[in-house]
């Protein structure tokens, strides 16, 4: 009984398209969920998802590291970068890991909380720190979001965009590599 | 307490304060810009609203969205500070 209070105590994540992100990935279909999980090997790569909106669009995102003590310092940043955003302040600016380009604004998460919020991922089955949820409401056009690692650590994470559960496309693969992502 | 926790399980998901306040503010903020934004999954008939997981995501969402709008925004409505 007390297992399962303390199941409801935590947060659960919907189930999101699972896709596995190389250092690049096309986000297909923008307009439904999608959990991408990557790797930093040496701490110094910038993983780069694009997506192409068609309309204004809310769209949530987080970032989500498995929850164990050899990733307790294993805290990446992501950014969203598109029109519409508001341009960086000084001090943002110097976060990012590469030049922002010309005509396009920037969110920064920088996953620093002191307190992590801590969640269950239902399709992983596993406990995650997430930087928490924020919705941007992104004008029509290119948008990208860089993951990096600011301090260099290496370690795995999930990159989460929207809500909606949607298997339609199929699981990308990700059950495949399950050994690489849950173990 | 089994009951309980089935009651918890099965109970109707609704949109919350949070994302309310959230689609407000876009709503007027759309307006103000002569804009239009998608969010419909977090209207009170929105997708955020079938699973209790779904509608704890959506209501972060929302309230971090709402808070660094707040924040990175100058002009936006007042019904966005409200």
């Amino acid at each position: 009984m007390r297992f399962m209070l303390l199941l409801l105590l935590v947060p659960l994540a919907p189930a999101h398209q699972p896709a596995e992100l190389e250092s690049d990935f096309d986000v297909p279909n923008p307009y439904i969920s999608y959990a991408v999980n990557g790797r930093f090997s040496t701490g110094d790569e910038v993983f780069t998802l694009h997506m192409e909106l068609d309309r204004g669009f809310a769209l949530p995102f987080e970032l989500l590291i498995e929850k164990r003590s050899s990733n307790e310092a294993h805290r990446p940043m992501y950014a969203v970068v598109g029109p519409g955003l508001p341009p960086p302040s000084d001090e943002l600016r110097a976060l990012l890991p590469r030049e922002l380009p010309e005509g396009v604004g920037v969110f920064i998460d920088k996953n620093d909380d002191a307190e992590r919020l801590v969640i269950f991922e239902s399709v992983m089955r596993r406990y995650y720190w997430s930087s928490d949820t924020t919705a941007l409401a992104l004008d029509p056009g290119a948008h990208e979001v860089w993951v990096w690692s600011p301090e260099g650590t290496t370690g795995d994470f999930v990159i989460g965009l929207g809500v909606e559960e949607d298997f339609s496309e199929g699981t990308g693969g990700l059950f495949a590599s399950w050994r690489t992502y849950a173990y | 307490m089994s009951i309980l926790l089935l009651l918890l399980a099965c109970a109707e998901v609704t949109q919350t304060p949070a994302c309310e306040r959230y689609v407000a503010c876009l709503d007027a903020r759309d307006a103000a810009r002569g804009t239009t934004t998608d969010m419909l999954r977090f209207e009170a008939e929105g997708d955020c609203w079938g699973t209790p997981a779904g509608a704890d995501l959506c209501d972060r969402a929302c309230a971090n969205g709402l808070t660094w709008l707040l924040e990175s925004e100058a002009d936006l409505p007042e019904v966005c500070s409200s």
